[in-house]
């Protein structure tokens, strides 16, 4: 497992930009890492949305939200005159509704040896009712690392 | 062939039906549909007795899309789940979690738990209309709180004579939701008074599958937290918060043995440690529950890893 292939999953938000921002400020001129930047493309509840149309509707915008947060994330690490070679971005369906397990499978088809999670600073009651990510993330490393971008 | 009056004849409630209202094919319109009305569907009928409703907080809450029938041609007793879509926050402790009512989801469920004693029974047709109206079987049983309420004892002999059968029922109907989660479902509203206790059987049964809510970041964290609740009623004999022990000088005494990190982690003043109130219960049921205390490090995130450990806490109670 190679720990200078670094997974940083992004979604768009601020603490996921800061922890692409953060892997920019580490590897930045360093010989050897490639960075992948991952969106997981959580599709919504079939179940809350009566209206096809409508279901439609909130897949597509979530799946330009996916591709812009990519984006976003690239231009970043860019804008540290990273080469663009060393960088790919990827989506990937979320599997079971998973986000955490999904990051997980693409962290083993990737071969990285490190992955990034910005973290939301939830409490312990969200924490347990919605779930946290990172700490999802974090609990199932084994064999490779985590770093959480707080 | 047998006419709706005749039907109707043969089968009216007692009370004075003297004739029968409209007969609907279409469900759209819910709330006109009342009392002697019959709903045509799927070649049965159902004449409707009233709106069901749920008595929370000490009020009754009128549930106008769900009918309490009787089924014209077999004379048994049916409730129909009309459509009704909802939106709404449900409030857990200081969160609130945006909710919806899925009538798919719901016949769904009906479907994937037909013949399973753990699941209320019933199937799904549309009406006229295309409405997913759900024919549900009356469950013959009592809600499983009242039951537990109902035992005329105190804690020490609850626990000791009742509590083991209880729990590995409980058990049981954990495994239910588990069987929900690894085929991609949730329950969606895991409450005391959704879960039955089956008067021939004495398995519990749950009720009620139509919530559902969007995450994705912990998908049965809901259900899990519902299960951790009704565990703590059942262990505890009814839920003891700071307000019920602070109204005696015993409980008062009790009190001053609990610390800020044995309250429940969603409601802070439900007491969760409870070895600090019943120092004979067992450490691993009390540490199960720990899990969703304040001081827990570690939340369950499936009704599996609950189960894991819930299982030894009744292997334990037996050999005891």
């Amino acid at each position: 497992m190679n720990g200078k292939h670094i997974l940083v999953a992004v979604d768009g938000s601020q603490n996921s930009l800061r922890a692409a921002d953060y892997v920019g400020e580490v590897v930045r001129g360093g010989p050897g890492f490639h960075i992948e930047l991952v969106a997981v493309l959580v599709p919504p509840d079939r179940d809350i949305f009566p209206d096809p149309a409508l279901f439609q509707a909130e897949r597509d915008t979530r799946a330009r939200d996916a591709a812009q947060a990519l984006e976003t994330a690239r231009e970043g690490l860019l804008g540290k005159g990273m080469d663009p070679a060393i960088i790919g971005t990827r989506t990937m369906s979320c599997l079971d509704k998973d986000v955490a397990g999904t990051i997980l499978a693409v962290r083993g088809e990737c071969g990285c040896g490190t992955v990034v999670v910005g973290r939301r600073g939830l409490s312990k009651a969200e924490e347990f009712l919605l779930g946290s990510i990172s700490s999802r993330v974090a609990r199932h490393a084994k064999d490779f690392t985590v770093w959480v971008v707080g | 062939m047998t006419t709706v009056r005749e039907l109707v004849e043969r089968y009216q409630a007692k009370a004075s039906l003297q004739s029968y209202g409209s007969v609907y094919q279409d469900t759209t319109e819910f709330m006109n549909i009342g009392y002697g009305d019959v709903i045509a569907l799927g070649g049965r009928h159902y004449l409707v007795l009233r709106d069901e409703a749920e008595r929370r907080f000490g009020m009754e809450d009128p549930k106008f899309w769900v009918k309490r029938c009787t089924e014209l041609e077999s004379g048994e007793k049916r409730i129909l789940k009309l459509v009704f879509h909802e939106r709404f926050n449900m409030k857990i402790g200081d969160m609130e979690v945006p909710c919806y009512r899925s009538p798919e989801k719901e016949a769904r469920i009906l479907d994937m738990t037909r013949g399973d004693p753990r699941f209320m029974q019933g199937f799904s047709l549309p009406d006229s209309a295309g409405n997913n109206v759900r024919v549900i079987e009356v469950v013959f049983g009592k809600r499983l709180d009242l039951a537990v309420d109902a035992l005329d004892c105190d804690h020490p002999t609850y626990f000791a004579e009742h509590f083991p059968g209880i729990l590995a029922n409980f058990i049981e109907a954990c495994e239910a939701i588990a069987f929900l989660h690894g085929k991609g479902e949730r329950h969606g509203d895991i409450r005391r008074d959704h879960l039955f206790r089956h008067y021939d059987t004495g398995r519990y049964v749950w009720i009620d599958f139509d919530y559902t809510f969007d995450g994705s970041a912990n998908p049965f964290g809901v259900d899990v937290f519902g299960l951790g609740n009704i565990l703590l009623f059942l262990v505890g004999k009814g839920i003891h918060t700071a307000q019920s022990l602070a109204e005696t000088p015993g409980g008062r005494e009790l009190l001053s043995r609990v610390a800020p990190q044995d309250y429940s982690v969603m409601y802070r003043y439900r007491i969760m440690n409870l070895e600090k109130l019943f120092p004979y219960i067992p450490g691993p049921l009390c540490r199960v529950l720990q899990h969703y205390a304040v001081g827990s490090e570690v939340y369950y995130e499936s009704a599996r890893e609950l189960l894991d450990d819930l299982r030894p806490c009744l292997d334990g109670l037996r050999a005891a």
